[in-house]
């Protein structure tokens, strides 16, 4: 497990970005005649009973400064609530959380999220608009976030593009955008939840090269949450593997190969293989 | 400056004129007429009877004419295709047909032309009253109280919904209220709308605000309402505050909806001012009609009639091509 080092609330050289201590976090739904309803709201004279749903059972895990870590898991394995939770969009319902050695509560542009769907990109701005968002709510002056927008605009490739609208673009593009969007704040911690799950494999494989190349040349912590194995051992050099609902931690892989990574070496596959086994047996070997 | 901000300046500018520059005193018509001298009634207007087809103007040439230009368009349409939007050379083709059936079954003397005044009649009728100055009174005094009344209505309802839509207890105490009120039509509130507001502008104001408010309202609300939650996200994620959420990302992408709701209300407006000039008042396009059918000159409602047409056609065309600025992005 990655736990090294005590507990230490203030942050300075060798601390963790992120703490993660015995998270757990259970949703209150209705329980329907054995079916689960997942709503706040009760209905009158309805059957339904409160139950509980446990989305995370205990998750205890640091992060430190310029890791790159991959969540996986099978689909509600409370990857993406666990991610929603170092965002500041939802809170633990025990346990806790801190970044830099401070408790989260709430958004902050510090821990920036690029969302699963590329929807998340505003339709009313434009390339430009939509990066230069962030900056303009930091109090950036107009000069230095022209420079900013266009300097991620370069990383990003998006060259050429910096005035149309998010519906005459792709969606790669579209996520390329949310990517700048998010990394043009310079925030220490960039958040992924499975941004490209919804793309076809080849703009996939050039966003993952993408992504890596950003990460290498800002040097940022990165938390990225997938579903794909290969996806997660391409990117990360630390991959979380989750067991099925409710979540808890299987096992943790570390992935020292160099970037770019060879997807057909032998530890390339070797190690994508020790997943796939991880997640599909409910006892790994051993 | 940009296009859309040109569109908007521009907009902003006539709507203002027409509120503060031409807002004469209510009695604007009476005084008018006063001015004009000649025949008057008990009322100290003028008198008109003359409903002579072709005083000026020959039913022949007239359709003759209108027969030319329609297959002058017609060519045009065919021979310079990319010049001529075709939709509108054939909405211009029914509209020339019909005008010229309705002036030679009034020349043949198939209907009586009191029943059904031809259009050579209601043209140099509405010339007439250009001449004298009445049209122009009248256009100008339900201009203003629609402007008036149409910019309470985006005032009270771009608001009110915002806040319907955001603030769950303020919307369950406020929103049945709303929709008691919406079901009743608005010229149902004219009785009350003179005892409440007196005669004058006031009372017309109510009824067109009343008309124009409820689109605007209900696509305010419905707008807001459909903000999705992963532009929320997004931008608090980005360091938005809740102030930011409601102006960066509520507004701007209810906007369209809420555009529409305006356009719609306007409609509704301009229906509900002639419904409510019909009484109270002593000027306006509806009141122009409402006196000319007293006086059974019937040129004078049709050519009221028409003017109304026009307006309603020009304001919505307007509010199209603006909604198609606005909403580029979609």
């Amino acid at each position: 497990m990655a736990m090294r080092g005590e507990t230490d609330n203030s942050f300075g050289p060798g601390s963790h970005v992120v703490e993660i201590k015995d998270v757990k976090k259970s949703f209150y739904v209705y329980v329907d005649e054995g079916q689960t309803v997942l709503s706040e709201k009760r209905r009158w004279f309805s059957r339904k009973k409160p139950g509980e749903l446990v989305a995370i059972k205990s998750f205890t895990l640091d992060v430190d400064h310029g890791e790159f870590v991959a969540l996986l898991g099978p689909s509600g394995c409370g990857k993406s609530t666990l991610l929603r939770i170092l965002a500041g969009f939802e809170t633990p319902t025990s346990g806790f959380v801190t970044f830099k050695g401070n408790a989260i509560n709430g958004p902050d542009p510090q821990r920036a999220m690029v969302f699963q769907s590329e929807r998340a990109v505003f339709p009313w701005l434009t390339v430009e608009g939509n990066i230069g968002l962030g900056p303009k709510l930091q109090g950036m002056g107009k000069k230095a976030r022209k420079e900013a927008v266009a300097k991620t605009i370069e990383l990003v490739e998006l060259k050429g593009f910096e005035r149309a609208y998010p519906k005459t673009l792709s969606g790669g593009m579209l996520q390329r955008v949310a990517v700048a969007r998010a990394i043009v704040n310079h925030p220490e911690l960039l958040l992924m939840d499975e941004p490209f799950g919804a793309l076809d494999a080849q703009t996939r494989n050039h966003l993952q090269d993408h992504v890596v190349k950003i990460w290498q040349s800002i040097e940022q912590t990165i938390i990225f949450v997938t579903h794909d194995i290969e996806e997660a051992v391409y990117l990360a050099n630390k991959v979380v593997v989750f067991t099925a609902r409710p979540g808890e931690i299987k096992e943790v892989v570390s992935i020292n190969l160099p970037h770019p990574r060879d997807r057909t070496s032998e530890e390339f596959i070797g190690l994508r293989n020790h997943c796939t086994r991880l997640i599909r047996d409910k006892h790994p070997e051993g | 400056m940009s296009f859309r901000a040109k569109l908007l300046a521009l907009a902003v500018l006539i709507f203002a004129g027409l509120t503060i520059n031409f807002s004469g005193p209510a009695f604007a018509g009476q005084e008018a007429f006063e001015k004009s001298g000649g025949p008057v009634d008990t009322w100290n207007r003028p008198i008109e009877k003359e409903f002579v087809v072709g005083k000026d103007i020959d039913p022949v040439h007239f359709v003759i004419g209108v027969a030319i230009a329609m297959v002058l368009l017609l060519v045009a349409s065919n021979t310079f295709a990319k010049f001529v939007p075709v939709p509108l050379v054939r909405a211009l083709t029914s509209v020339g047909l019909i005008v010229i059936v309705w002036e030679m079954v009034v020349y043949y003397k198939l209907v009586n032309q009191v029943l059904l005044p031809p259009p050579t009649t209601v043209i140099i009728k509405l010339q007439g009253h250009w001449a004298k100055g009445y049209l122009q009174i009248h256009i100008l005094a339900s201009l203003k109280r629609l402007f008036f009344a149409f910019f309470l209505a985006i005032a009270t309802g771009v608001p009110l919904g915002f806040l319907i839509a955001n603030f769950r207890k303020f919307s369950d105490y406020v929103d049945p209220l709303f929709n008691l009120m919406r079901v009743v039509p608005p010229p149902a509130w004219l009785p009350f709308a003179i005892l409440w507001f007196g005669i004058g502008n006031p009372p017309s104001y109510f009824i067109i605000w009343l008309g124009a408010f409820f689109p605007i309202l209900l696509n305010t609300i419905s707008g807001i309402k459909d903000t999705q939650q992963i532009h929320i996200e997004s931008i608090q994620t980005l360091g938005g505050s809740r102030m930011d959420v409601y102006a960066r990302v509520m507004i701007p992408s209810a906007f369209p909806t809420i555009f529409t709701g305006i356009r719609i209300g306007f409609g509704i407006g301009w229906i509900c001012l002639v419904t409510a000039e019909l009484v109270a008042v002593d000027a306006g396009l509806g009141w122009m009609i409402e006196d000319a059918r007293n006086l059974l000159d019937t040129p004078t409602v049709l050519g009221g009639m028409v003017v109304i047409m026009m307006f309603g056609i020009f304001f919505d065309t307007i509010f199209r091509a603006a909604e198609k600025e606005v909403v580029k992005w979609q």
